[in-house]
């Protein structure tokens, strides 16, 4: 038997839907971390795990984690250079997810001011776009013990 | 599969000395000593990567032991030979002179190789060096990053999934 916990249920802004979450990174080594708040566009085209923009590096070296150069596949088949860390995933909208929150890949590339959440994290949970109605739900299965 | 390669070793008092991994047994005999040494952990097999020393008499023999006797041409067996293109653009790199473009050429090359000479399977996640060296090898992206966050290395390295062209991105 299994029910669904709700996460997180919104109207679209500005016709995307949005959402506010909470991405902390730590250094393993010293345990120092910096977290970054920001809206996360939930992106089904990004197969990734979190993608922020690039100037957040700073605050990311700054605990000691240096981010590892690597690439990024963006629109129109082209690659970029990119950097990433791990981060966990620990906020959506009001929902605390259980500590230390969702490990991820975090992606820092370009200057858009909103983040993305792309395939990696949305695989944990169920999300269903109401279009017409431009509405969005994230829910997660949870599965209760058989009697 | 690790590649054999004689490097060509040089040695001035005359003396030709055997190069790269120990000569593989040919009788029934030594075969069975292979063997148990092998598995005894006494002896490298073929396949252990040895960090490319060279071998004189079944012991190591560092080229820093013996560095007025001997002087080595070949390449490290950590690496693989990367083209000559790849080559240019690490100099590049070096001076600090890359684009954007050149660095993800370069990249590309160095992952190119790296797989066919580690005989990489394609999906895997890995870090490496800029001279193809594997730092760290997973099969998922967290895996891969849960495994290098925090700790130093003295080379630059890089991430990259084998046969694709890029870490992630837009599908």
């Amino acid at each position: 038997m299994s029910f669904e916990q709700r996460i997180f249920e919104d109207h679209y802004t500005h016709r995307r839907p949005y959402v506010r979450a909470k991405v902390v990174i730590v250094d393993p080594e010293t345990g120092r971390q910096t977290t970054i708040e920001k809206d996360f566009w939930i992106d089904t085209g990004f197969d990734g795990g979190i993608h922020v923009a690039q100037f957040h590096m700073s605050d990311i070296t700054l605990i000691g984690v240096s981010p590892v150069l690597g690439s990024i596949g963006v629109a129109g088949g082209k690659t970029n250079i990119a950097y990433r860390c791990l981060a966990y995933l620990q906020q959506i909208g009001d929902h605390e997810l259980s500590m230390p929150g969702i490990e991820a890949e975090l992606v820092l590339h370009g200057s858009d001011r909103h983040g993305l959440l792309g395939l990696e994290i949305l695989k944990h949970w169920t999300v269903k776009f109401d279009g017409p109605n431009e509405f969005f739900t994230i829910t997660s299965a949870l599965h209760a013990l058989k009697e | 599969m690790a590649l054999y390669i004689s490097s060509d070793v040089t040695v001035f008092d005359g003396e030709q000395l055997p190069t790269g991994r120990p000569l593989l047994p040919t009788t029934t005999i030594e075969q069975e000593i292979y063997e148990f040494e092998r598995k005894q952990r006494l002896r490298p097999g073929p396949s252990i990567d040895t960090g490319g020393e060279f071998f004189l008499g079944g012991l190591p023999l560092r080229l820093k032991d013996h560095p007025d006797k001997i002087k080595c041409t070949g390449f490290s067996l950590n690496n693989p030979w990367l083209p000559a293109n790849a080559l240019k653009l690490l100099n590049k790199l070096k001076k600090a002179a890359i684009t954007e473009k050149e660095l993800v050429k370069l990249m590309e090359l160095i992952a190119e190789r790296a797989s066919v000479h580690f005989q990489l399977t394609e999906g895997k996640f890995v870090a490496m060096t800029f001279h193809g060296q594997i730092v760290e090898v997973s099969d998922t992206r967290v895996s891969l990053l849960k495994k290098i966050q925090g700790r130093k290395y003295r080379e630059q390295i890089f991430v990259w999934r084998i046969g694709f062209n890029a870490f992630s991105g837009r599908i």
